[in-house]
């Protein structure tokens, strides 16, 4: 390792994410949800980052329940059964194909994965398609085709062909804007993108002819978007706060609901095509006939802007709700038909961290999460080493501070709701301080430590060639010195390797 | 402009009716060396009524106090007051004592090279407002100046002179008290009352929808033109939404991440007197320098602002 390096070629950086060894419930936003009603599991992703599996218990529980042995109306909870874990920012999409043993999800990593998904929960990581080159934010399967699409912020669509190894066999281009919203009939005739640019694409992926285009009907960014199985009529939602129902054939909007007050995020619809479940900004979740979009009925209300709905009809008919905040809701839909206030929570969400502050000795990190707890994390030993409690945050700060100045080294983020730590190649040994001020027993004292060299070796203390104090030579003494004081990190903690264009994601110990 | 061309302009002013119908006086200003920048700044703001009102009651309270001060905002005065109490209807008439003033106060001027008029303007309006703040701040420490005085000698005095109701010449100390409670945001003078607007900066998360505005407040919208355009549209262009995307991803606080964004301004509140600065320049990367745009613009009688935001 030296320490000195020069800088040639694209800035390398490492980042690790501060978390508990499983983390069972979703730590920020649910966007994404599917559910396979052959194994009866449920797929949630969202902001932090995880794709978790809960088990949905069905069919015996049903029979139960009519045998009398439940007492009616009381659904079982679902069940946390398992997690994916490779995306390294928020999920965005997911869909379910090949029958349910393969599910593929989207991120703003700009990626989109593959997963076998297996009956005994053994699921595994097969492919990362590295299409897009920026936010992967939507995706649509066509079952009869056996294809699955994805349309990204980049302005491309891309159609993957599920029997063939996943390749990716067609590109759609012809948007203009950021996608936000992909829908495709099941043969796959006709894929429907739409985004900022306001206009809807309709395009035939079998002919490379020219596209048809939905204009002048939504004001602002369409978020959603649904089409029927015939390809004759579409539904679309947007920040506009409108839903808009299109006859494909006539290439107009033929109806406009304003049922809701802001913008709309997600669409459900019946498979008859017949009601459509909307819901968005304004927390409300809405019902709406697709032959009367006058009358709209609000089924209920939820406590957060809701990212994302799902509606299962099989069994026992329910919504699944995933909001801003992590919880993830099932609402049945014979109460709701009743108008009592239902709200079956599920998932039991866990706390986001929302602000920060470094320390002024650049080793600690004050946080401040959703449910207003603030928390000390140390850097150096990637863990969580006090809470206290719901007070603010900069009077936490002023009891911690010391007189002391260490240059910055890390970065931080948050945006998976956990604590990220990224160190760049550029300032990541910045940080020299005497073992004094850096709170180490020595007895030289004139031993200088280096939080990002001590850092580093803490991150590669478990790979196998850890010889880099070693290949040095003069510096290599040194190096070991300034380094020696490292801690040893939680086995779980997850940690990614930059370049530009390209990462990789892993656990120190596999 | 030629000698010739003014005096044509002059016989047609002269012989108007529409315009010998009002008391109003059209003077050419004479141009001392490339101080056209100067010139059509104030033939603007005499023209501009409310502004011409305000410095000549400043000239008029200067006679009353027999304060005989020298700095630029009295100069313009006197130049004002020239122009308005001339007996001819057209003339010219030549600005030599506030040219001379201007370049004494600020060097960026005193020199014989073209300048931005826009920067002239900016300059004059900002060293208008900065003397009026002063000259009230002095006339204020001289009534509480006065105040403790009248404190030690008769007490009894003070509560009909801090009211203020009856004499007239105490409504200007009471104008200054309540002038105090003002200053705790920031001081204001007729300046702002006429040219100051207030805009807003919108900026939407198109993951979550949130918008952030940041309020400032402008004395002119500067404005980038086109060619063979008008005003109307290059306020639209001003206003225009920019979306946030790719490697300028918008960090969103609600989202903790960077997220797509969509971005306008907006005029909140519109100014008395809407000045627009036309961005006539250009930043051309082959000659390393800006170059002059001598686009045409054309321009309404009457601007409508279509980007302001309506209070709901």
């Amino acid at each position: 390792m030296n320490l000195n390096q020069s800088q040639t070629g694209p800035k390398r950086k490492l980042s690790f994410i501060v978390r508990d060894a499983e983390e069972p419930c979703h730590r920020s936003g649910v966007s994404a949800l599917q559910f396979d009603p052959i194994y009866g599991k449920l797929f949630t992703g969202g902001s932090d980052t995880i794709i978790r599996i809960w088990s949905v218990p069905q069919h015996k529980d049903a029979f139960s329940a009519r045998g009398g042995v439940r007492s009616p109306g009381k659904i079982s909870p679902v069940q946390y059964q398992g997690s994916l874990e490779e995306h390294t920012d928020w999920v965005t999409d997911m869909i379910i194909c090949a029958e349910g043993r393969v599910l593929m999800s989207s991120s703003n990593d700009t990626t989109v994965k593959v997963w076998n998904i297996e009956r005994d929960n053994r699921h595994t990581f097969t492919h990362c398609l590295k299409t897009h080159k920026d936010y992967v934010s939507c995706m649509a399967y066509a079952p009869l085709a056996q294809k699955a699409v994805s349309a990204s912020f980049d302005q491309n669509i891309f159609v993957y062909d599920i029997d063939a190894n996943f390749k990716t066999v067609q590109q759609i281009m012809g948007c203009k804007n950021s996608i936000y919203s992909l829908a495709c009939t099941p043969n796959l005739n006709l894929v429907l993108a739409s985004g900022t640019e306001k206009i809807i694409r309709l395009f035939d992926p079998r002919t490379n002819e020219k596209h048809i285009k939905l204009r002048s009907g939504h004001t602002d960014n369409v978020r959603a978007l649904l089409v029927n199985d015939d390809g004759t009529l579409a539904l679309s939602a947007g920040s506009d706060a409108t839903i808009r129902l299109w006859d494909i054939g006539q290439q107009r909007c033929i109806a406009t609901c304003l049922a809701h007050e802001e913008g709309v995020w997600t669409l459900q619809v019946d498979s008859a095509f017949s009601t459509v479940y909307s819901s968005g900004k304004d927390r409300m979740v809405v019902k709406t006939s697709l032959y009367d979009f006058t009358k709209s009925q609000l089924l209920f209300k939820e406590e957060a802007p809701v990212k994302k709905m799902l509606l299962c009809e099989k069994e026992s008919p329910c919504l699944w709700v995933g909001t801003w905040q992590s919880d993830i809701k099932r609402q049945q839909k014979k109460r709701f038909a009743h108008g009592s206030p239902p709200g079956y929570e599920e998932g039991v969400s866990a706390a986001s961290i929302k602000k920060h502050l470094v320390l002024n000795d650049k080793r600690h990190v004050l946080t401040k999460n959703s449910a207003g707890n603030v928390e000390l994390y140390d850097v150096l030993a990637a863990k969580k080493v006090k809470e206290y409690g719901d007070r603010p945050l900069e009077e936490v700060f002023n009891e911690n501070f010391k007189k002391v100045f260490v240059p910055s080294w890390f970065s931080v983020d948050f945006k998976s709701g956990m604590l990220q730590i990224t160190l760049d190649e550029l300032d990541v040994f910045a940080s020299w301080l005497s073992s004094k001020d850096a709170g180490f027993e020595d007895n030289d004292r004139e031993t200088k430590v280096n939080y990002g060299g001590m850092m580093l070796r803490s991150l590669f203390e478990k790979w196998p060639h850890n010889d880099m104090a070693n290949t040095d030579g003069d510096g290599g003494e040194e190096t070991q010195r300034a380094t020696a004081n490292f801690l040893s990190l939680p086995e779980h903690t997850p940690f990614i390797v930059w370049w530009v264009f390209f990462f990789m994601k892993k656990k120190l110990r596999s | 402009m030629g000698a010739n061309g003014s005096s044509q302009l002059e016989r047609e002013i002269s012989t108007s009716d529409t315009v010998s119908s009002n008391n109003e006086h059209y003077y050419g200003l004479v141009n001392f060396g490339n101080t056209c920048y100067c010139n059509s700044v104030i033939q603007a703001l005499f023209f501009c009524r409310p502004f011409r009102e305000k410095i000549l009651s400043y000239k008029q309270s200067l006679k009353k106090s027999g304060n005989s001060k020298d700095n630029l905002v009295t100069c313009l005065a006197d130049l004002f007051h020239n122009i308005a109490n001339q007996k001819r209807r057209v003339g010219t008439i030549a600005p030599k004592r506030f040219i001379a003033k201007l370049k004494k106060e600020n060097e960026l001027f005193d020199n014989y090279m073209q300048q931005d008029a826009h920067e002239f303007l900016n300059y004059l309006l900002n060293t208008i407002s900065e003397t009026l703040i002063e000259e009230k701040n002095a006339e204020r420490e001289k009534v509480a100046r006065n105040g403790t005085i009248k404190k030690g000698g008769v007490t009894v005095n003070i509560q009909p002179a801090t009211a203020g109701l009856n004499r007239p010449d105490e409504r200007g100390r009471n104008g200054t008290v309540e002038g105090n409670c003002f200053r705790s945001k920031t001081e204001t003078t007729w300046i702002h009352d006429i040219f100051q607007g207030i805009l807003t900066n919108e900026t939407r998360c198109l993951s979550c929808d949130t918008i952030s505005s940041k309020d400032e407040d402008f004395l002119d919208l500067s404005i980038d033109v086109e060619q063979n355009t008008s005003i109307s549209h290059c306020l639209r262009v001003f206003s225009e939404t920019e979306t946030l995307c790719g490697d300028q991803k918008y960090f969103c606080e609600t989202c903790s991440s960077k997220q797509e964004a969509q971005k306008r301004m907006r005029i909140k509140k519109p100014p008395q007197m809407l000045a627009l600065h036309l961005k006539r320049f250009k930043y051309v990367d082959s000659l390393n320098r800006h170059t002059k745009l001598s686009y045409r613009v054309v321009f309404p009688l009457e601007l409508r602002l279509f980007n302001v935001l309506h209070s709901l």
